[in-house]
């Protein structure tokens, strides 16, 4: 390959890091979704270079967010240890260490403004420390189970209304009355969360137009719970009118019906659809101040959503299928370099700093593990052939023929072959011992030779106070 | 049951009606005084304001910092400044566990920043955005403003400037006296008392006013000294303060002294929400500052490391029973703010899972107890002892001893060390002592993290 020289972008442009939690990358226009509304990520995407293959190198929120905010990989989980103040516990869901550098610290030390914006309140759960080297942060607060409003004063019977019997058992009823109670005052869209956060983030692109700039964009929305203003819903089921399940419980399908599926999956692109709007306001702000084309914009989910597929409803470590790893990457450079070109080799959210950087000659001798996903553009490089995923105990090995998980002690293992049987339903790991030993092979050369053992005993604290509350 | 612990940062016990104050109006304060146990002897164990909050929460001193470690992401340096380890268990999550509702309410920023960890155990909490130098506005829209009528000619293009800058961004959106911010913070503290009054709560009130920038609306300011119009250092830190006249000096207490009366007027609104809700014969009521502050007294307006006096270490400590029993009664005796967690569960009746430090205050309430000899503690550097014979200051390692006899109390202006090496010797084996036998050195690079990213931005 012959080597093009890199384009010019300017004297220093801004950079925008876009986060959409849980957007599903078949969910989306510009991938492929024929009947959900995503006109804006749609119309960016043909200003920009389109990833296909994007995936996460672990999951789910906090590790992915510890993989875009520093470029290395989390896993294979070494040293992990759990924090008090937060009852999620799993492998890589703890704070960024303090040997690592951040993206925003870099940009804050190159003379960037930076910003983080974001409604994702795991990242601010006690010890957690994802606002380091942001020169400002807004919390939006409130989203799904953050210990944000009073639950006394929420009526059971408004509970009652979103819950369902696949509930029993569970502590779901508990965390929707304090979900319930977070949004106890809105009234208009532009109360909901996305429309929140990127409001707010109009306000930094106002207030900070004659800085460079660093803002990362983080918003919660599409996750659920799921309850957009019902004129998304109607987009989409205008029958389904109670808007019940806005927070199916995790697990399998048996206890709802085909139709409660269907309202689901209607809340759900309900809810993509609203924040594919928002992030449209956001973007058309950036283009009346003037800044669109002198920004560096990166658009990302952290992962998807299984949404009844193989009976099965949430992000289960059990089920890393495509429609819980895939994700979208699009990348706009100034002035809208190499629009409309697709990168079809794998990608990471863990490459998009070093990308990046690389993009705009930073270099502070800071090393991490992502590439410049732009390299193959201008005939550097080739991009990856393949990539693992890994999510808490299972870890996931895919490339354009096979897709092979297995619990990292390598049991439970699963392999496809994607070309004869795209849908991933026939399992041919007994069958296939000396692909799976190489593809596990494969797995522990990214885990640098040895895979991570953990314990459930490691997940938690020692003593008995280590239970959220 | 209810538990009410309210903080009020930086607040001086010689600047309150009922420590003695007779200049500063703190009706409230005065008027819960009246209802509660008064303790006249309350110390901080360690200082500044995350070291206090640790002591209070825990109820394990954090003196003498040994085992430091500086995060990443707060350019704040002192010893002691970190996060609760996880090893330890908090106030919030005793209680929680015992059923109480627990909620935070503070505008103390610090504890926000990233690694921290304070809103352990709490139902809800609420962060009140936008004190002193809290990541919060875009300080790019202030930065043409002329401010020279608030920032000292001194501090003209230092860190002070741009940290001032931002406080005026972050302030820049208030328009009347319910958004400054302790209204803020107390009328959360209101709101959280509506929504919870059913159930058994915890509440924290953890109030940075009437710390720096001192700021509040006129009307509180002109109380104190009427008719001045020159300039109005809201945020004065320095170790010089000769670089401030005498008209302006007397300005930058008025500041203070009006920080104060509002903080203690909506202090007061609290108070008085509690009872119209009908809980204040349900709750026990906890008011204390966590630390005094110099005000020029020794040549600095700050917290400095060498100045552990009086006016920085002398704490408010209140506590009102529901019932109004022991209305009215001071104690004398050496108390500290770690005492308040074994004090509050004796109380309700909850037993704590772990040994602490401190030790119940009922027993002296009663009179059954006299309380401690003497006091210990810890700012930065520097060690500080208080007995009823002497206050002596020193480093951590016992070099630079000064040794004040207390009837010079609180102005300790005659230094004895020189000729009682003997008496400094004791008094640092008895730091010593409380500090399990050793006091490490802390060091410039103690204090940072290792590798060269530590710088807060």
């Amino acid at each position: 390959m012959i080597g093009r020289k890199r384009d010019d972008l300017g004297k220093r442009p801004n950079v925008v890091v876009v986060v959409l939690d849980s957007l599903r990358r078949d969910h989306v226009g510009a991938y492929g979704n024929d009947w959900i509304h995503t006109p804006h990520i749609d119309a960016l995407a043909k200003e920009s270079i389109r990833f296909s293959n994007a995936l996460p190198e672990a999951l789910a929120t906090i590790p992915a967010r510890r993989a875009i905010h520093t470029g290395c990989r989390v896993f294979p989980f070494h040293n992990h240890q759990s924090r008090k103040g937060d009852s999620v516990r799993g492998q890589g869901w703890a704070p960024i260490p303090e040997s690592q550098v951040t993206f925003a610290e870099i940009m804050a030390k190159v003379g960037y403004r930076t910003g983080l914006i974001i409604d994702t309140y795991h990242q601010f759960k006690p010890s957690m420390n994802f606002h380091r080297g942001f020169h400002q942060f807004i919390w939006v607060r409130g989203q799904e189970y953050d210990a944000y409003r009073a639950e006394a004063n929420i009526d059971p019977a408004i509970v009652d209304r979103h819950s369902h019997p696949s509930f029993d058992g569970t502590n779901q009823k508990e965390k929707l009355t304090r979900y319930l109670s977070n949004i106890a005052d809105r009234r208009y869209e532009e109360d909901y969360f996305a429309p929140k956060v990127f409001r707010e983030a109009m306000k930094f692109v106002e207030d900070n137009r004659e800085d460079e700039f660093f803002l990362v964009v983080d918003s919660f929305d599409p996750h659920e719970p799921w309850d957009p203003p019902q004129w998304y819903v109607d987009l989409y089921n205008p029958g389904y009118g109670k808007r019940d399940l806005i927070w199916p419980v995790y697990g399998d399908t048996q206890g709802l019906s085909e139709d409660d599926i269907q309202g689901i999956r209607a809340l759900y692109a309900g809810e993509v659809t609203m924040t594919d709007r928002w992030l449209g306001k956001f973007l058309d702000h950036m283009d009346q101040l003037d800044l669109l084309d002198n920004t560096l914009l990166v658009v990302l989910s952290d992962h998807g959503h299984t949404l009844g597929e193989r009976g099965v409803i949430g992000k289960l470590r059990t089920h890393p299928y495509p429609d819980l790893l895939d994700i979208i990457l699009t990348i706009r450079l100034p002035n809208a370099c190499h629009s409309g070109e697709v990168i079809n080799s794998f990608a990471y959210d863990h490459d998009v700093m070093q990308t990046v950087l690389t993009a705009l000659e930073i270099d502070v001798g800071i090393k991490n593990d992502g590439q410049d996903l732009l390299a193959e553009l201008y005939g550097d490089v080739a991009g990856r052939s393949w990539a693992t995923t890994a999510y808490r105990d299972r870890v996931v090995y895919q490339d354009t023929e096979h897709y092979y998980f297995t619990r990292l002690d390598r049991t439970h293992e699963h392999l496809f072959n994607r070309n004869s049987d795209p849908g991933l339903s026939s399992n041919l790991a007994e069958q296939s011992p000396d692909l799976c030993e190489e593809l596990f092979g494969r797995i522990l050369s990214d885990a640098g030779g040895k895979m991570p053992t953990v314990k459930q005993s490691d997940l938690r604290l020692d003593g008995p106070w280590f239970d959220q509350v | 049951m209810n538990v009410v612990l309210v903080i009020m940062d930086t607040l001086r016990r010689d600047h309150v009606g009922c420590y003695g104050n007779e200049w500063i109006q703190t009706p409230f304060l005065d008027q819960f005084a009246t209802e509660s146990i008064r303790f006249a002897d309350a110390y901080p164990e360690s200082l500044p304001t995350i070291e206090a909050r640790q002591g209070m929460y825990t109820g394990i001193r954090l003196f003498p910092f040994n085992n430091h470690k500086s995060i990443k992401g707060d350019g704040v340096r002192w010893g002691g400044w970190h996060p609760i380890d996880d090893a330890k268990v908090t106030l919030s999550e005793i209680l929680a566990n015992s059923d109480y509702r627990t909620g935070l309410i503070t505008d103390v920023y610090h504890q926000m920043k990233p690694g921290m960890n304070f809103h352990r155990g709490f139902h809800q909490f609420q962060w009140i955005r936008g004190q002193e130098g809290d990541a919060w506005k875009s300080s790019t829209t202030m930065a043409k403003r002329d401010i020279s009528s608030i920032l000292p000619p001194s501090m003209v293009g230092t860190v002070k400037e741009r940290a001032l800058r931002r406080y005026l961004a972050n302030v820049d959106i208030r328009q009347s006296e319910e958004d400054y911010f302790a209204p803020q913070v107390f009328r959360a503290g209101m709101r959280f008392l509506e929504d919870n009054r059913d159930d058994d709560f915890f509440l924290v009130i953890d109030s940075f006013d009437p710390h720096e920038p001192w700021d509040p609306p006129d009307w509180y300011s002109d109380q104190y000294n009427p008719g001045y119009d020159g300039q109005n250092f809201i945020w004065p830190t320095t170790q010089d303060s000769s670089i401030y006249s005498d008209e302006e000096t007397k300005q930058i207490r008025a500041l203070y002294a009006g920080e104060v009366t509002m903080t203690d007027r909506w202090f007061g609104h609290f108070m008085s929400h509690l009872e119209q809700l009908g809980l204040k014969e349900k709750t026990l009521v906890v008011v204390l500052s966590d630390h005094g502050h110099p005000l020029g007294e020794r040549g600095a307006i700050g917290k400095f490391s060498p100045y552990l006096y009086p006016e920085l270490l002398d704490i408010v400590l209140m506590i009102r029973r529901p019932d109004g029993a022991d209305a009215g009664k001071v104690v004398d005796g050496y108390v500290y703010d770690h005492d308040l967690l074994p004090t509050i569960l004796e109380f309700l009746q909850v037993d704590a899972p772990m040994k602490v430090d401190g030790v119940s205050l009922w027993p002296m309430i009663s009179g059954t107890e006299g309380g401690r000899d003497y006091i210990t503690c810890s700012m930065g550097s520097h060690l500080a002892y208080v007995d009823r014979e002497y206050w002596y200051i020193c480093e951590r390692d016992g070099s630079e001893p000064k040794l004040y006899p207390m009837e010079n109390y609180p102005s300790l202006d005659v230094d004895v060390a020189p000729q009682n090496p003997d008496i400094c010797a004791l008094l640092y084996k008895r730091l010593l002592d409380d500090a399990g036998g050793v006091i490490l050195p802390i060091d410039e690079e103690s204090l940072r993290q290792v590798g060269p990213w530590y710088e807060q931005v």
